[in-house]
């Protein structure tokens, strides 16, 4: 039995994907064998590497999608106030009215770049730690490297979150057009990025005061529960990009 | 959602398990968060460690090591802590102010203590699954993870077969169990991380 062969022979085994009688066989040979008995365990704990692989990855992906909510806790008034005494909260809450009777205020809150920046959530790379990939680009991303990452652009093996975070550089450096056109890619042709494409288009459109374009998109997020940015569109966000389309 | 339930849902795999992911996620980020910020972390710091708390916390329960002595949410926070310390050790930052928390049994934060030790290698044993090869990876996460049957996986990834997924899934096997073992010591760190 050649190398291939005894290894395929193990994989099926491990697998259960073998006949009662050649598996009483190979467990003779297994007792029989240390050698074997190695490549086995090998395999197996090769095996246990895949599931807890398997598992990271999969809380990983959870935390970049909840990102977006989290982030809302994170930076929630009711979470931060509760550390100050009601004299305190009181006298906040004055400030705030007051600041909120100030004429100028409320135009400039509906600056398209004031709604931008009051309402973006920058895409997470928490497997920035530990697990930065191969491509480097994730180090630049993290690195607020955003002209490196977009020199990236010419390579042949970019996966579909590079791809969205030279999208999302383009974005940072103003490039909107160019954002808007790798977006509208990622869209069509990933899976894993396509609700981070559809909310980051919907903030391209914003940037370029597509106002119509921008409200459209992230309606439909709002108003799909199963969309992974659906809680980071709130209906505040809505009602400002409305106002602007009027 | 009680203990029981979401400690069963962790050992499977599928939508089950992503919904208590999801949960843990609703019921403790916030206030593990608070701890890290609490304690000289940034906000990034703290969500960091918690995702890494995660990680930790399932990998012991499906390894059946998480007794239920304490409820969840004690022994994510003993987790959270000791990860967050650790790192402010590598870090070489000051220790924590750790009379503000309650004392847990020891038995607890032994357990804790394990689980700390497990997430250690968990960052390397990522590392080399993306050695070897998108292709590779996606075959034996969808079979040994996912669980899928064969003729999903070959629709899934455009291959010819099942047996040419079949061929491919025990190259794939093959080359990640000899990149496991190229450095005797991070294979015996896998060992300890995985063993069950």
């Amino acid at each position: 039995m050649s190398e291939f062969d005894i290894h395929d022979t193990l994989v099926r085994y491990l697998d259960g994907d073998m006949e009662a009688e050649e598996k009483n066989e190979l467990e003779k040979r297994l007792d029989a064998d240390g050698d074997l008995r190695q490549q086995l365990e090998e395999l197996k704990f090769a095996i246990q590497a895949v599931k807890f692989g398997g598992m990271a990855e999969k809380v990983k992906g959870i935390h970049r999608q909840m990102a977006p909510q989290l982030a809302t806790v994170k930076h929630s008034p009711g979470r931060t106030v509760r550390m100050f005494s009601r004299r305190t909260m009181s006298l906040a809450a004055s400030i705030v009215i007051g600041l909120a009777m100030l004429g100028g205020w409320w135009a400039y809150k509906m600056q398209a770049a004031q709604i931008f920046e009051d309402h973006y959530v920058e895409f997470s790379l928490t497997e920035a730690r530990g697990d930065s990939g191969l491509s480097g680009i994730s180090d630049q991303f993290n690195q607020k490297n955003y002209r490196e990452v977009i020199g990236n652009t010419g390579r042949k093996d970019l996966g579909s979150q590079d791809s969205l975070l030279i999208a999302l550089s383009f974005l940072h450096e103003q490039q909107n057009e160019k954002a808007e056109a790798w977006l509208k890619a990622i869209q069509q042709q990933s899976t894993d990025h396509r609700d981070d494409a559809d909310y980051y288009l919907a903030f391209t459109y914003l940037a370029q005061k597509k106002y119509e374009k921008s409200y459209e998109l992230f309606k439909a997020i709002h108003d799909d529960p199963r969309h992974l940015y659906h809680a980071a569109v709130t209906e505040l966000l809505l009602n400002k990009i409305a106002f602007k389309t009027l | 959602m009680t203990d029981d339930w979401i400690v069963n849902a962790l050992k499977q795999t599928g939508v089950v398990e992503s919904d208590a992911i999801k949960y843990l996620y609703q019921a403790h980020y916030d206030p593990l968060c608070r701890f890290v910020v609490q304690n000289n972390g940034s906000e990034q710091d703290a969500d960091d460690i918690f995702q890494e708390t995660v990680i930790a916390f399932i990998h012991t329960v499906k390894q059946g090591k998480f007794r239920g002595e304490a409820s969840i949410g004690t022994f994510l926070f003993a987790l959270n802590r000791n990860i967050w310390r650790n790192e402010m050790k590598k870090r070489g930052r000051s220790q924590l102010r750790e009379t503000k928390f309650e004392q847990l049994s020891t038995r607890v934060e032994n357990d804790a203590q394990s689980a700390l030790e497990q997430q250690q290698s968990s960052h390397q044993l990522l590392k080399l699954m993306d050695t070897i090869g998108e292709n590779c990876k996606k075959i034996l996460l969808q079979f040994y993870y996912e669980d899928k049957p064969m003729k999903d996986i070959v629709s899934t990834l455009n291959y010819e077969n099942e047996q040419v997924v079949r061929n491919k899934k025990s190259k794939c096997l093959k080359k990640l169990a000899e990149i496991m073992k190229l450095d005797a010591q991070l294979y015996q760190q896998f060992k300890t991380l995985l063993h069950e």
